[in-house]
């Protein structure tokens, strides 16, 4: 299906809206959305959702002869999967552009900053080293994919712990749970997007919404990391017509402050959870349940749902293999009088007085129908009621 | 055989859901049992590619997101069971030419995918409000290796000795079979056996279905009734197709925001395949320079209320 495209009428809107500086989602200019970061129960997976858009991350890792020109590093990919679920105008299948673009900024703002310790990640040089694999979905489009992806990223890299390895000489022994306990990855900085939009009027605005990325005339996406360093840049001119100035410089300042917070927010959601698992207190409980809201309308939690069934044994194996046992047992006697009338008599009365009551008038069928004992007399009565209508 | 003996208890992993969480999709859930977890998205009745266009009836498209990696042989499994079945259940010569598309992301998974999954796009077509034959509700169940036993909606460590494992997928007015997936090794009669055991189960699910649409209509009523706004404006304009209306509602279930979202749609003309027109705005004349719109929710709250 194609993108709805967005009316003038909407355009000009959105543009005054800015213009006054007010923002559709009651926001300040500067001020971003919330963030809420929810993990699953396996390592290395985490839902995100920044305002209504929504990312679900999750690290994998497998062991792989490495690269030539690097023969002792681990090696990563960033997987970025745009879905028909995030919005109806993306394909499934092959990665599109805005798929590429943002696999692209993830890579820069992870791989090329070198935020990884790649190192510890060898087993052997030139033979065996971990390879790890992050695949993001993007559940539900509502502008700023980058961010909501590097936030889930992020997350996941953190909290994902790999399986132990011990090499003994020639062959390595990979560990599992319950023999060693999963290792941590290194991380050096935590870097993560913010993405800014700038309009016609000269406004920048941060963490757009999926609306206000459409008429925006620049986008701008820094990647920072907690220590107000600078990994990656990206700045896109959206229409041809605009020139923009001096956006970076403006706005690097609140993109820092903002990362020092969420990378602050991502570490403590990490910890917490990371050490309630150590702590094997609710091991087996799903964390993903923590996202539904406990007394929102649209929602329901319930506990256990203990059921009894009336006949659990009763369909005990038949030592007969045939399928037509089955329905000869469904077949039970009938016993007499049992869910019949006698048909014969009354029949013929019914015949005669349904012939009566079609010609007769209403006044005198309500007294019938009262006197009249069986029930399949009262079925016709009411056809006849109908008819006199 | 006495009493005590017929009547077993046995449990359910419970089930969790939340209805209309995606603002992209015109239904959606995210379905738990236990622990496993799918998240569904319905978008539909919507303007068919020329090459899936069926003239007769609307053309159902599924896709299925794995966790990892690209989608596998298994997970297009998924999407064929979803296919066929949510096609006996929607009713498909309602809207011709059209297609409706499901779309599922996997979440987490310990044991019953399938089973989550046709439930949770079930559920995700009802919020959707499509004119469904019935509703479907799909139970897993596993024979345990060594016992023999019946084990219903099993979780992934107990899979771990399975001999047999099946999903049935029933439908809710019948109790049919609409669907049916079995792993393993097994006779005939422990198959009927446990067919026999998921119908009965089925009716949990069909009660939660019922539970859970019930306390979402009551829902959209007690808010579209309370906050539900409509703002006209009529710009200067002399041609009627310049003219634009901005009609603000309080969305369904995000009573946490302060601020309702304002949607702004184009007034004239409307797009015949665009779902919001056909179900929210009922009838709109022209009378001098007013324009009047009434908006009409899929549930038709305000109706019930005068009744």
């Amino acid at each position: 299906m194609k993108e709805i495209p967005l009316s003038n009428c909407e355009r000009n809107f959105i543009n005054k809206c800015i213009e006054g500086e007010t923002r559709l989602d009651g926001r300040k200019l500067l001020e971003p959305r919330s963030v809420k970061i929810y993990f699953s129960s396996n390592w290395g997976c985490c839902m995100v959702s920044l305002g209504h858009t929504k990312a679900i991350a999750q690290v994998s890792c497998d062991i792989q002869q490495p690269k030539a020109s690097r023969p002792n590093e681990g090696m990563i990919r960033i997987n970025v999967e745009l879905a028909p679920l995030a919005a109806q105008h993306f394909e499934g299948g092959r990665q599109s552009e805005a798929a590429i673009l943002i696999n692209r900024q993830l890579e820069k703002c992870f791989k090329d900053s070198k935020c990884m310790d790649l190192e510890s990640l060898c087993i052997v040089a030139d033979k065996k080293v971990w390879n790890l694999r992050i695949d993001i979905n993007i559940i539900n489009h509502d502008g700023n994919l980058v961010d909501c992806a590097s936030i889930a990223t992020l997350a996941a890299l953190m909290h994902f712990h790999r399986p132990d390895v011990t090499s003994t000489g020639e062959e390595i022994i990979i560990h599992p749970a319950s023999e060693k306990d999963f290792l941590p990855l290194t991380l050096f900085h935590y870097p993560i997007c913010v993405s800014f939009i700038t309009f016609k009027s000269g406004n920048t605005i941060m963490d757009p919404t999926y609306i206000e990325e459409k008429v925006g005339v620049a986008e701008l996406t820094l990647g920072v990391n907690s220590y107000r360093e600078l990994c990656s840049l990206h700045f896109d001119y959206l229409t041809k017509t605009m020139t923009v100035k001096d956006v970076i410089s403006a706005v690097s300042n609140d993109a820092a402050n903002y990362a020092i917070k969420l990378v602050q927010q991502i570490k403590e959601a990490v910890i917490k959870d990371v050490q309630s698992r150590y702590k094997k207190e609710d091991n087996n409980i799903s964390r993903f349940k923590e996202s539904i809201q406990v007394n929102k309308l649209t929602t329901t939690i319930g506990d256990h749902i203990s059921i009894k069934l009336r006949k659990w044994n009763a369909t005990a194996i038949v030592e007969d293999d045939f399928m037509e046992v089955e329905n000869e047992e469904k077949n039970h006697i009938i016993k007499y009088q049992e869910g019949s009338a006698e048909l014969i008599p009354i029949l013929n009365n019914s015949i005669k007085k349904e012939e009566i009551f079609s010609i007769f008038n209403s006044d005198s069928d309500d007294e019938i129908l009262v006197k009249s004992p069986s029930p399949e007399r009262k079925e016709i009565d009411l056809v006849d009621l109908i008819d006199s209508d | 055989m006495t009493k005590e003996a017929i009547e077993i208890n046995c449990t359910l992993r419970p089930i969790n859901c939340e209805i209309n969480l995606l603002s992209k999709s015109d239904g959606s859930t995210m379905f738990m049992q236990g622990d496993t977890t799918i998240i569904a998205g319905v978008n539909g009745p919507l303007e068919a590619r020329s090459q899936k266009m069926a003239y007769d009836r609307v053309s159902i498209e599924v896709t299925y997101t794995p966790l990892k990696g690209p989608a596998k042989v298994d997970d297009r499994l998924i999407e064929t069971y979803i296919k066929e079945t949510c096609e006996s259940a929607i009713l498909v010569s309602f809207h011709p030419n059209t297609m409706v598309c499901i779309n599922l992301q996997e979440m987490q998974d310990s044991g019953g995918l399938l089973a989550c999954a046709i439930n949770a796009s079930c559920l995700a077509l009802i919020n959707s409000g499509l004119s469904m034959r019935f509703t479907v509700a799909a139970i897993s169940c596993m024979i345990e290796k060594e016992t023999g036993e019946i084990i219903m909606d099993p979780d992934s460590s107990q899979l771990k000795n399975a001999r047999a494992e099946f999903t049935y997928t029933f439908d809710s007015i019948n109790k049919d079979i609409v669907c049916c997936h079995s792993i393993g090794q097994f006779s005939q009669n422990e198959f009927l056996a446990c067919m026999d055991k998921c119908r009965q189960v089925s009716k949990y699910v069909f009660d939660y279905y019922r539970e859970v649409t019930k306390k979402s209509s009551r829902s959209l009523e007690s808010e579209y009734s309370g906050n539900a706004t409509c703002i006209q404006r009529t710009f200067d304009s002399d041609a009627f197709k310049e003219e634009r209306i901005s009609v603000g509602r309080a969305t369904p279930g995000r009573q946490s925001q302060a601020v309702p979202t304002i949607d702004v749609y184009p007034l004239c003309p409307p797009d015949p395949f665009s779902p919001f027109w056909l179900s929210r705005i009922q009838r709109f004349s022209m009378e001098g320079e007013h324009l009047w719109t009434s908006i009409k929710y899929r549930n038709e709250p305000s109706k019930r209320k005068r009744e």
